[in-house]
């Protein structure tokens, strides 16, 4: 499950480190909101676009916005009539629907979305959980928050399986959702209330085993931990430095100008 | 991390406790990501993330659900694509599940009374309602605009209906079925 979001890959965007990605990404989705400008918001959105292709490929660039399309057609339906000015293109009575100030803003907001839609699909497509954790990590971030990201993670595929087998056992008991009838939503409900009940249960009786486990590996220990993990260094960290400052410099500049 | 700071970070948080909101944002993001029903008028899904952020919240408590339907909620938005919620969610679903928590834990000693549950309740719905659409929109508004953020009020809404109508009943079936879990919160 947690693959389907990461792509194992051999792209430059894969290679590079996992810190200046997370930082990027937090700077674009930042700079999106800084400038009011379609021309340089436009810029920033082709740089993102060029990087999605050049890195995952060119069906990659469509991945991004074919999850958030329904929003964005609300968007171009509901965002001109609440900016009218300028040339006015189609009015029914004394409304104002569609003008050449609704058109822009509209424009500037698909343009923003699938922007900041995109520099995250790109950051979760190339960077692995581990190395987002090992990052956060360097960010400062408490260890006792990454332990917990980490343990839940190792924990999510453990918990459909847990999910699967109890809907099967339920399902054994008695003629359950099967896909052929059509079923009311108030049935559907009251059939998935045991299930989940009992995953509750399941998953709860889980908590003291895990907490022994963590305790016996030595958590809460004064000793010093021993981390075997690290991030993954392909280029040369001066170099990748140098590189973001000079995409932070051109974003900066440009939003100035 | 020091030594000291490494101490300190232990003494506040047991084992116990990691084990505990490990599991519950796994539960989170499961009820998120998985368990969806069709919903017939609009042809969409509800899925059940709000029930276990209402579920954790009545069950452990303001601070585990602030944690575990924060993390929960934003990882499921990681795995199904949308990860650009994720951020936006962990914010909204964190603060709906700690004020859900503080306003069912307020006042214990009048836990038996039916009429202060109820009121007790309601008011963990409307605030924690608020909060989510009210956050949804609000960043929506900001990131692609009022008038298309507004169409999603509706759907939260709903959501928190189902969180409160379905998690409520499951935190005491759960309680009435293993009651050592009314000792887990903290």
């Amino acid at each position: 499950m947690i693959t389907s979001t990461y792509q194992n890959g051999n792209s430059y965007i894969h290679k590079t480190d996992p810190r200046m990605k997370l930082f990027l990404l937090v700077f674009f989705t930042v700079s999106f909101f800084i400038t009011d400008s379609i021309s340089v918001t436009s810029l920033y959105f082709l740089f993102i676009m060029f990087l999605i292709g050049s890195s995952i490929g060119i069906k990659g660039m469509a991945a991004p916005v074919k999850t958030i399309y329904p929003l964005l057609i609300f968007v171009a339906l509901l965002t001109p009539p609440f900016h009218p000015g300028g040339t006015v293109y189609l009015r029914i009575g004394s409304h104002i629907l569609v003008s050449n100030n609704g058109i822009m803003e509209t424009l500037r907001l698909i343009i923003r979305f699938t922007g900041i839609t995109g520099i995250f699909f790109l950051f979760f497509r190339t960077t692995s959980i581990d190395d987002l954790i090992l990052s956060l990590r360097w960010f400062h971030v408490p260890f006792t928050i990454t332990l917990i990201l980490t343990i839940a993670i190792r924990y999510i595929p453990h918990m459909i399986y847990l999910y699967t087998s109890v809907t099967d056992a339920h399902k054994l008991r008695k003629n359950w959702n099967s896909k052929e009838e059509k079923i009311s939503f108030k049935t559907r409900i009251k059939n998935l209330f045991p299930v989940l009940v009992s995953v509750l249960i399941q998953s709860i009786k889980a908590i003291p085993t895990l907490a022994m486990s963590l305790e016996l590996k030595g958590f809460g220990s004064k000793r010093p931990r021993s981390r075997y993990m690290t991030i993954h260094q392909y280029y040369s960290f001066p170099l990748q430095l140098f590189l973001l400052s000079a995409i932070v410099l051109t974003v900066i500049l440009s939003a100035i100008l | 991390m020091s030594d000291q700071e490494q101490k300190n970070t232990f003494t506040r948080f047991s084992a116990f406790r990691i084990a505990s909101l490990a599991i519950l944002i796994a539960v989170t993001t499961i009820f998120t990501y998985l368990i969806r029903i069709p919903t017939a008028p609009t042809r969409g899904y509800l899925n059940l993330g709000d029930v276990a952020v209402f579920f954790t919240a009545i069950t452990f408590g303001p601070f585990s659900a602030l944690i575990a339907g924060g993390l929960g909620t934003a990882l499921a938005d990681i795995i199904s694509g949308y990860a650009q919620w994720a951020p936006i969610t962990f914010f909204a679903h964190g603060i709906q599940g700690f004020i859900v928590g503080l306003i069912i834990f307020a006042h214990r000693k009048n836990a038996d009374n039916l009429r202060i549950g109820i009121v007790r309740l309601v008011l963990a719905f409307l605030g924690a309602t608020i909060i989510m659409a009210g956050t949804y929109f609000v960043t929506g508004g900001f990131m692609y605009g009022f008038g298309a953020a507004a169409t999603e009020i509706p759907g939260n809404i709903l959501q928190n209906v189902a969180g409160v109508l379905i998690g409520y009943p499951l935190a005491l079936a759960v309680r009435k079925a293993y009651p050592p879990v009314l000792t887990y919160k903290w």
